[in-house]
C-alpha cells in the first residue's frame, strides 16, 4: 500500500469522518464548565480567528493543541510558511517531519544515497497530515539551511566537509521532488542568495505537477555569476507557470538573461509588480517586454537599472501604473524622459532616488506624477524640486524624505511641508552617514495637519526635547526609530503623550535592552493613556 | 415593538423574534447585505426579515454601524489592514467587552450582514483572548473539549515541536 493511501486513509479516520461531531457548534455547546453555550461559529469565522492569531506571531502551536477540529484548520496555517525564524535545533525538527511525508520509495532512495556518507536516516513515524501539500512559500535558501542544520546534528556536529555540499544538494533535491508532487498551493518561490550549494537541483525536480503552475510570486536574487540549473529554470519558467503577478529580479550587472526574462514577462497574463535590480545589460531587452502587460502592470520598480528612451516608450503605456520607483538608475537624460509626459497612468506613489545633476528628470517625473500622487518618497530636495511639488503635486499627504539633512537648508523643509497638507511624514537617514546624530528639526517645522510622524534619524537628547517641546501638530502616531534611543528619549515622548493628549499610537525601535523603566512607561502609557504599543514585531508594516 | 433610529430615509429591519428596528439606510448600509438588498428593492415600506439575528444581537450591531457610519466602506484593495493588525480602537474595544457568548453571536452577526469590519474587530478579540493561552487554557475559556486521543495529540505535538517556541 502506498504511504499517500496511507495518509489518506489515516487522515479520514481521524480528521474527516468526525468532522460532523468535531465541529466548533460541539466543542462549545458541550463545554466542561460554563453554563452558558456558546454559539457555533462557522469555519470561515474560525480562520479569520486563526489568521489573526498568526499575524500575532504566537500562539498558533497552541491553537494546534487544542482539538481536532483547531488542529486540522491550524495545520494548513502553520505549515504554509514554516522555515522563517527557526533555530537550528526546530531546522532539525522541521526536516524529520518532512522527511516522514516522503514516499516509501523517495525515502529508501535517500536513505541509500545517504549510506555512502555514512549517514543513516532515523526511522520515521508516517505523519498524521501530509504536511508538504500545504507550503505556500519556498525559498530555496531556506531549505538548504534547514537541510545543512539536520545534517549537522546527524553528523554530531563533525560535518563531513568534502561532501557536505553532495548531501545537502542530495536532501534539497528530494524535499523539492515532495514539495513539487504535493504542494497544491504553492504561490510564492524565491531563489536567494546561496550560502554554500554550487547549484539549485535538476530542472526536471521542478517540471513535477503541479510544481509552480501555481505560482503568482517569483523573485530570483543573485550576487553571484548564474549556475547552470538557475538559468535553465528561468529558460522553462514560461512553459511551468503563467500566473506570475509579482516578478521581483536582482542580478548582478554582468549577467546575461534578459531573453529568459522577456520571456517571463509577456507569458504572465496577470502580471501586477515588476521589480528590477542591478541589470544594465539588456534591461532595454526587459523593459520593452512590459509593453505586452500594459494593461495588467500596476507597480514598476526598477533600481540601479540602465533605462534608455526605449524603456521610457514602455512604461509610458503602462495605463495601469500606480506606483513607479527608480532609485539611482543610470540613463536618466531629460530627452529620453520627456515621453512619460505623454503617458496616461496616474500615479498614487513615486519613489525617486536621484543624484543632484539628474534633478532636471526627478522635476520632469514629478510632473508626471501631478495632481493624482498621494506618497512621495524623495531623496533630492533643492529649491527647484520642492517649487515643482508644490505647483504639480499638490495633493501628496504622505512624504519620506531619505538622507536629508533640513538643517542645510531650513527654509525648504519649512516651505515643503506648510505648502502641503502633509499627514505622513518619515525622516530616514541611514545610520552610518555622518551626519546621522545630527538631525535637527524643531516642532515648529511640522505642519499643523501633520498626523503620522516616524523618524529613522539620530538626535541628541536636547534636540529631541526640542522637537516635542515646540510640536503644536495634533499628531495621533509616533514612530521612533534610532539606533541608541534609551530611557530619557522614552521620558521625552511620555511627556509629549500626557499633555499634547493627541497620540494614539506609539512605535519604538532600536533600543536593544529596554530597561524596566522603559517598558514601565510604556505600561503606564497603555494603561493610562490607552495608548497602543505597536509590537516589535509589526512595526516594520507601519 | 418598534425602536427608533435617527433622521432621514429609513429602512425597517425585522429581527428573528419579530422585533422591528427602523434605520437610517447609510447606518444599515454599513451591511453589505443590507446596502445591496436596499439597492436592488429600492425604497419599501416593507421590513427586511434578518432569520438569523435577534433582537438583542441586532441592537448591538445596529449601535456599532451607528458609531462608525461615516467610516469609509472597506475596498479589496485596502492595503492596510496588514499594518494595523491588532490595533482595535478604544470605543471598539469597549463596544465588545460583552459576555463571549454575546461576541461570538456579534462576530456571527457581522459575518451574515457581511460587516467586514465589525467582524474584523470582534475576531481579533477573539484572537487576543487565544494569545499567550497554553492549550488547556484555551479550552477552559471557551469550553472546548479535548477530542484527540492521547497518542494522536503526542503525535501532533512531536510532529510540530518545530513550532513550539515560535
Amino acid at each position: 500500500m502506498s504511504s499517500t493511501y496511507c495518509f489518506l486513509i489515516q487522515f479520514i479516520l481521524n480528521f474527516v469522518g468526525s468532522t460532523a461531531a468535531d465541529t466548533v457548534e460541539n466543542n462549545l455547546f458541550h463545554g466542561k464548565r460554563s453554563d452558558i453555550p456558546a454559539p457555533y461559529l462557522p469555519t470561515e469565522c474560525m480562520l479569520e480567528i486563526f489568521k489573526h492569531v498568526q499575524a500575532q506571531d504566537s500562539g498558533l502551536y497552541s491553537c494546534l493543541l487544542v482539538n481536532r477540529y483547531w488542529c486540522k484548520n491550524i495545520v494548513p496555517l502553520l505549515w504554509s510558511r514554516p522555515f522563517e525564524a527557526l533555530s537550528t535545533e526546530n531546522r532539525y525538527k522541521l526536516i524529520h517531519t518532512y522527511l516522514a511525508c516522503l514516499d516509501r520509495e523517495d525515502y529508501l532512495n535517500l536513505s541509500s544515497s545517504l549510506q555512502s556518507y555514512n549517514i543513516k536516516i532515523p526511522e520515521i513515524r508516517q505523519p498524521l497530515f501530509n504536511y508538504s501539500m500545504y507550503l505556500e512559500e519556498f525559498s530555496y535558501k531556506q531549505l538548504e539551511i534547514a537541510v545543512h542544520s539536520t545534517i549537522h546534528i546527524w553528523c554530531n556536529k563533525t560535518f563531513i566537509n568534502n561532501h557536505k555540499q553532495d548531501q545537502i544538494l542530495l536532501i534539497a533535491t528530494t524535499l523539492c521532488k515532495l514539495f513539487m508532487r504535493r504542494s497544491i498551493s504553492l504561490k510564492s518561490f524565491i531563489i536567494d542568495k546561496y550560502f554554500s550549494h554550487s547549484d539549485i537541483p535538476q530542472i526536471s525536480t521542478f517540471i513535477e505537477q503541479p510544481g509552480l503552475s501555481h505560482l503568482t510570486r517569483f523573485k530570483i536574487d543573485y550576487c553571484k555569476p548564474m549556475t547552470t540549473n538557475t538559468i535553465k529554470l528561468l529558460e522553462n519558467l514560461p512553459y511551468l507557470c503563467s500566473n506570475i503577478r509579482c516578478l521581483d529580479i536582482k542580478f548582478p550587472i554582468f549577467e546575461h538573461n534578459h531573453k529568459s526574462i522577456s520571456r517571463i514577462i509577456s507569458t504572465q497574463k496577470c502580471l501586477n509588480e515588476f521589480n528590477l535590480s542591478g541589470v544594465r545589460i539588456g534591461s532595454e531587452r526587459i523593459l520593452f517586454s512590459l509593453q505586452s502587460r500594459h494593461e495588467t502592470l500596476n507597480i514598476i520598480r526598477l533600481e540601479n537599472v540602465y533605462i534608455t528612451e526605449a524603456c521610457f516608450n514602455a512604461l509610458a503605456l503602462c495605463e495601469n501604473l500606480k506606483d513607479l520607483s527608480l532609485w539611482y538608475c543610470r540613463g536618466l537624460y531629460i530627452e529620453n524622459t520627456s515621453v512619460l509626459l505623454k503617458s496616461k497612468f496616474s500615479l498614487k506613489k513615486l519613489r525617486l532616488g536621484f543624484s543632484p545633476i539628474c534633478s532636471d528628470v526627478a522635476g520632469l517625473i514629478l510632473q508626471v506624477g501631478g495632481i493624482s500622487l498621494k506618497e512621495l518618497e524623495i531623496d533630492l530636495i533643492n529649491s527647484i524640486i520642492v517649487e515643482i511639488i508644490l505647483d504639480c503635486c499638490p495633493n501628496v499627504k504622505e512624504i519620506k524624505l531619505a538622507n536629508y539633512f533640513p538643517h542645510d537648508n531650513n527654509y525648504l523643509f519649512y516651505q515643503l511641508f506648510f505648502g502641503l497638507s502633509l499627514e505622513n511624514l518619515e525622516i530616514f537617514i541611514n545610520s552610518k552617514n555622518l551626519d546621522y546624530e545630527d538631525m535637527k528639526l524643531t516642532g515648529q517645522d511640522l505642519p499643523p495637519s501633520l498626523k503620522y510622524l516616524k523618524l529613522s534619524c539620530g538626535f541628541t537628547i536636547d534636540q529631541f526635547k526640542e522637537l516635542f517641546k515646540t510640536c503644536n501638530a495634533p499628531l495621533e502616531t509616533i514612530i521612533i526609530d534610532y539606533v541608541d534611543l534609551n530611557y530619557d528619549h522614552i521620558k521625552v515622548i511620555t511627556k509629549f503623550i500626557r499633555e499634547k493628549k493627541t497620540v494614539k499610537t506609539l512605535g519604538i525601535v532600536g533600543m536593544d535592552d529596554m530597561t524596566s523603566q522603559g517598558i514601565k512607561e510604556l505600561k503606564m502609557l497603555k494603561k493610562r493613556y490607552g495608548i497602543f504599543i505597536i509590537p516589535s514585531y509589526e512595526l516594520n508594516q507601519w | 415593538m418598534t425602536s427608533e433610529s435617527s433622521e432621514g430615509k429609513k429602512v425597517t429591519l425585522k429581527s428573528c423574534d419579530d422585533v422591528e428596528f427602523k434605520v437610517e439606510i447609510p447606518v444599515a448600509s454599513r451591511s453589505i447585505l443590507l446596502k445591496n438588498m436596499i439597492e436592488d428593492v429600492g425604497e419599501t415600506d416593507q421590513s427586511i426579515p434578518l432569520p438569523n439575528v435577534n433582537e438583542k444581537v441586532l441592537k448591538k450591531v445596529l449601535e456599532w454601524c451607528q458609531h462608525h457610519v461615516n467610516d469609509p466602506q472597506p475596498t479589496n484593495d485596502d492595503d492596510d489592514s496588514r499594518r494595523r493588525n491588532t490595533e482595535i480602537d478604544d470605543w471598539d474595544q469597549r463596544f465588545l467587552n460583552v459576555e463571549q457568548d454575546m461576541l461570538f453571536e456579534i462576530i456571527l452577526a457581522a459575518n451574515y450582514l457581511d460587516i467586514k469590519p465589525l467582524l474584523d474587530i470582534g475576531c481579533k478579540t477573539v484572537a487576543n483572548m487565544i494569545k499567550g493561552k497554553s492549550p488547556e487554557e484555551i479550552r477552559n475559556t471557551f469550553n472546548i473539549v479535548n477530542d484527540f486521543t492521547p497518542e494522536e495529540e503526542e503525535q501532533i505535538r512531536k510532529e510540530n515541536e518545530w513550532a513550539e517556541d515560535r
